[in-house]
């Protein structure tokens, strides 16, 4: 499967590198390996930070070009815009960056599962240019996963210069996604959670530090240089009646729903695009381009990522009729450009529909209900998690987003009822999650980090041979019965039959485990797993 | 050896790499900001022009713009928000101050706005709540002006929903202010505070004033209100007669100088009048008091005319309370009786000359006019002379 990523890893760490990572000068005063890596974790933060101020400005450049000044005098550049725009992305990556394409949570994780780390620089390179042309020019994508990937490349990059062992060259790709997706949205909390929800679902110490690190110094260096502005401003949120929170619970299901076929039809149209030949490859990124330019002439704020149309309409500039036009018109014009294979990511658009969809059930609620329902903007902020939690599966991350973006202790209840609703809705219609179906059109298997979550590793009381009545210890190693068979079997090479006492009283032997004993576990699990 | 080669050109290239990447960035942020900031300033000046010209469609267009490039920039929003008031879209105005306000809570201007779309939807606790701030909170000195205009605009407001004693204190708190207020605002605190009744409050600001501006026609009248309102009738005709001296053709003074010339005329309970003046007076009074009643009751025989039953069709036809409402059988309603009484108690030599006879007129006035406020309500101008004696004699 993943071949073509495993290429260049191992061979390009130097044998017998463990411990040489930029040691040296720092070894004199006494830092250790784990410090080391943090402080490396920072230099990513920085680097990633930079260059996503560089993209986030390349992408505006271009935006004011091509949509601002010479669409104001010409109508016809507005229509054409972004099917010219995904020409050249195309182009770019097609021809000059092969390595750039697809999604970028998707590549990050083949960077971790299956090429230890290794993101080549001019992935970064191709992502910079080509989804900074295509997202200019007014195609319906967002630079988010584009910034991610960007970040886990420099990450990669830094670690290859740094001659990092390969246990490390693991972990530091998901340390600069993290930095790379929290400087583009400019929050930091939710882009260590989502790495850590969606990327790489591990929890230990290291990986949390290191990737907080990242983030927080990937948004201070771009705060640095674009000022504290937030993604959003947010107007006061406020809980109007507790009535509302019924609407909340509507907008929830609605955002699973809605959530939910969306995937279904890019799924179906991903399929379909599959089978045609490879001028596919160039004329359906055109295509959705130029209908992208046609819905523009009607609604131009469904072009690029979306933000300033959706700030706006959180300060109540869009009638809810207005909100559900551009709910179903973003939907549909961001389907056929990530469908096509148009190069961008799909944060902004979730946001975008999310966004527009609370408000529109929240103009009406307020429309029907006005004395109990808050206006419809209130609605909005609480939709964005929504889609993002029903899309992406990443309940926590959505939940902080919302709450990060609008620093509103109230929202927290609302946003929590309607995200959670949002996530189990769209997994009971829609059981694979978003990434994991764009990982199986591509033909990878990816692990997701819902699996690792519901995966439940065996531990020693499932494998022991249990001891009744309980009997007094004897001398040698002990084991306790929920820890993991891993650390079992380690001991089982010093020592053939091991006693498992319990915590409590810790003279009192519950069983035995065996080398055999664990074969029995082992093999039981299996047949479980394949009676499905 | 330690350190190695490779390890240290590792660390120096990429010491490097960071200063030049930052040096970069910065070169390339800092035009993208000035672009930015140049961007948003030429789409506000065309807000600007079009709202200047009348035309807030455009202008609304125009300062959005201005805000996607520079959102920061609370005078674009501002602007906005004002533009958004004009064209009377107050939802998404509110939402443009809201914003402000949690970024900057103390800003009077934000909160001025707010009262006004507060006022514009009736929601006016909400607006006194929200013109409070307004007063009381921050002002750039360059804005001065327009927080004493929100202060008016408040004292307006609270006059509206009749909260006298806010009314009172913010009127004070106006004349507070006074250095920076013109001579007419001065007077016009005085005569606000006469009308809701503060007369210590309204005879402290026209003292002052016309201390300070002693030709001021505006602070004797006031000053002369001030003795009226006090009962004191020979200074207010003092006061009034400076102030016609000093505005010869203001028609204000002349009517209230000549309405304290009438109740002088008519004010029996004045002290140190002969029992036959005060007789005169008295039957004075009775005499407006019954034309005044008549006036009001069109279809009522005259006063002058000989006591007859009044025919059922001549019963005040605007009363709606039943008392009013005689029947048909009756020859004679109790009004009609009292009126046909204080007729007979005014005829030439029916009574004879003592107080007793003075104070029996004053008291059928009295009885009357209370009629006459149950009757005819607000419907007839009333006699203000009367209207200004009566009360005073029912005092004595």
């Amino acid at each position: 499967m993943s071949s073509r990523f495993a290429f260049r890893s191992v061979g390009k760490l130097a044998p017998g590198a463990q411990g040489r990572f930029w040691p040296a000068p720092l070894g004199h005063i006494g830092i250790s390996e784990t410090q080391r890596f943090l402080l490396l974790a920072l230099l990513i933060g920085v680097f990633s930070g930079l260059l996503v101020v560089l993209f986030h400005i390349a992408i505006d450049l271009i935006s004011w070009t091509s949509l601002g000044a010479l669409a104001g005098r010409f109508r016809l550049v507005r229509l054409l815009s972004p099917a010219v725009g995904a020409v050249i992305a195309v182009l770019i990556v097609r021809k000059m960056f092969p390595r750039a394409r697809g999604s970028g949570v998707n590549q990050t994780k083949i960077a971790i599962y299956s090429s230890e780390g290794y993101v080549s620089s001019s992935t970064i390179a191709g992502k910079f240019v080509a989804c900074s042309i295509s997202i200019g020019s007014g195609n319906s994508l967002g630079p988010e996963d584009p910034s991610l990937q960007m970040g886990a490349g420099v990450a990669s990059v830094l670690g290859r210069i740094f001659r990092l062992p390969r246990n490390n060259m693991r972990l530091i790709a998901p340390v600069g996604a993290a930095a790379g997706i929290a400087a583009a949205f400019n929050t930091p909390i939710s882009g260590v959670l989502f790495v850590m929800e969606e990327v790489l679902a591990d929890w230990s110490a290291t990986a949390v530090g290191s990737i907080v690190l990242a983030a927080v110094s990937a948004v201070v260096t771009m705060r640095a240089f674009l000022g504290n502005e937030p993604l959003f401003r947010i107007p006061a949120f406020e809980l109007t009646h507790v009535s509302e929170l019924l609407v909340y619970a509507g907008i929830g299901i609605a955002g699973g729903l809605l959530s939910a076929l969306f995937m279904w039809l890019i799924e179906t149209l991903k399929e379909h695009m599959e089978q045609l030949p490879d001028w596919r490859y160039y004329v359906l990124p055109p295509a959705a381009g130029f209908f992208t330019g046609v819905v523009g002439l009607w609604f131009p704020e469904v072009m690029g990522a979306g933000y300033d149309a959706l700030n706006s309409a959180l300060h109540g500039q869009f009638i809810w009729q207005v909100l559900l036009y551009l709910t179903l018109a973003k939907v549909l014009v961001t389907l056929l450009s990530f469908t096509a294979g148009t190069p961008g990511g799909m944060f902004a658009p979730a946001l975008f529909v999310g966004g527009m969809l609370g408000g529109t059930l929240g103009g009406i609620a307020h429309h029907f209900w006005p004395l109990a329902a808050a206006p419809a903007e209130s609605y909005m902020l609480v939709g964005m998690g929504t889609f993002f939690a029903g899309l992406f599966r990443v309940p926590i991350t959505s939940i902080f987003m919302v709450f990060e973006l609008s620093a509103s202790y109230v929202i927290v209840l609302p946003v929590m009822i309607a995200n959670i609703t949002a996530y189990l809705l769209s997994r009971k219609l829609h059981p694979k999650p978003f990434f994991k179906m764009l990982a199986d059109l591509e033909g990878l298997n990816l692990p997701t980090a819902e699996e690792k979550r519901n995966f439940q590793p065996l531990r020693v009381e499932d494998a022991m041979y249990r001891v009744s009545p309980a009997t007094a210890p004897e001398p040698g190693i002990r084991l306790y019965p929920d820890e993991p068979l891993d650390a079992a079997l380690r001991l089982l090479s010093v020592q053939s039959r091991i006693q498992v006492v319990s915590r409590l009283k810790q003279d009192e032997v519950l069983g035995t485990l065996t080398l055999d004993d664990i074969h029995r576990a082992y093999g039981i699990a299996g047949q479980e797993v394949e009676e499905g | 050896m330690f350190l190695t080669q490779t390890t240290l050109r590792a660390t120096v290239s990429v010491c490097v790499l960071l200063v030049l990447s930052i040096v970069a960035t910065g070169f390339v942020s800092s035009a993208y900001k000035k672009e930015r900031a140049s961007l948003g300033q030429a789409h506000f000046e065309h807000g600007q022009a079009y709202a200047a010209g009348g035309e807030m469609g455009p202008a609304i267009e125009e300062y959005r713009q201005a805000l996607i490039f520079s959102p920061d920039q609370t005078d674009y929003r501002l602007s906005l928000a004002r533009a958004l008031i004009d064209a009377n879209r107050l939802d998404e105005a509110q939402a443009h101050l809201e914003q402000l306000l949690q970024e900057d809570p103390t800003n009077g201007v934000i909160n001025l706005l707010l009262a006004h779309i507060a006022v514009q939807r009736h929601k006016l606790p909400e607006a006194i709540d929200y013109y409070q701030r307004a007063v009381y909170e921050y002002w750039p000195a360059s804005e001065m002006p327009a927080r004493r205009q929100a202060r008016w605009e408040l004292v307006r407001l609270l006059d509206q929903t009749g909260n006298r004693s806010q009314y009172i204190a913010e009127l004070m708190q106006l004349y507070s202010n006074a250095p920076a207020l013109d001579l007419k605002q001065i007077a016009e605190i005085g005569f606000l505070l006469l009308r809701t009744g503060a007369i210590s409050e309204a005879s402290e600001v026209f003292r002052d004033l016309a201390k300070s501006s002693p030709k001021d026609a505006d602070a004797r009248r006031g000053l002369g209100e001030v003795a009226f309102s006090d009962g004191n009738y020979v200074s207010a005709r003092h006061e009034f007669q400076r102030a016609q001296r000093l505005a010869p053709n203001n028609p204000q003074i002349s009517q209230a100088l000549a309405l304290t010339n009438e109740v002088i005329d008519l004010d029996p309970a004045l002290p140190h009048i002969p029992l036959a003046e005060r007789l005169r007076r008295s039957g004075n009074l009775l005499t407006r008091v019954i034309k005044d009643l008549q006036a009001c009751l069109p279809e009522a025989a005259p006063a002058s005319e000989p006591a007859k039953p009044a025919p059922a069709a001549t019963q005040p036809k605007i009363n709606p309370t039943p008392a009013a409402q005689t029947p048909k059988t009756e020859p004679a309603s109790p009004l009609q009786q009292r009126l046909d009484a204080a007729r007979q108690l005014l005829s030439p030599g029916k009574h004879g000359a003592s107080d007793d006879v003075a104070l029996q007129l004053q008291d059928t006035a009295q009885q009357l006019w209370k009629d006459r406020a149950m009757f005819c309500g607000q419907r007839t101008v009333s006699d203000r002379a009367v209207e200004t004696v009566l009360p005073r004699i029912a005092h004595e």
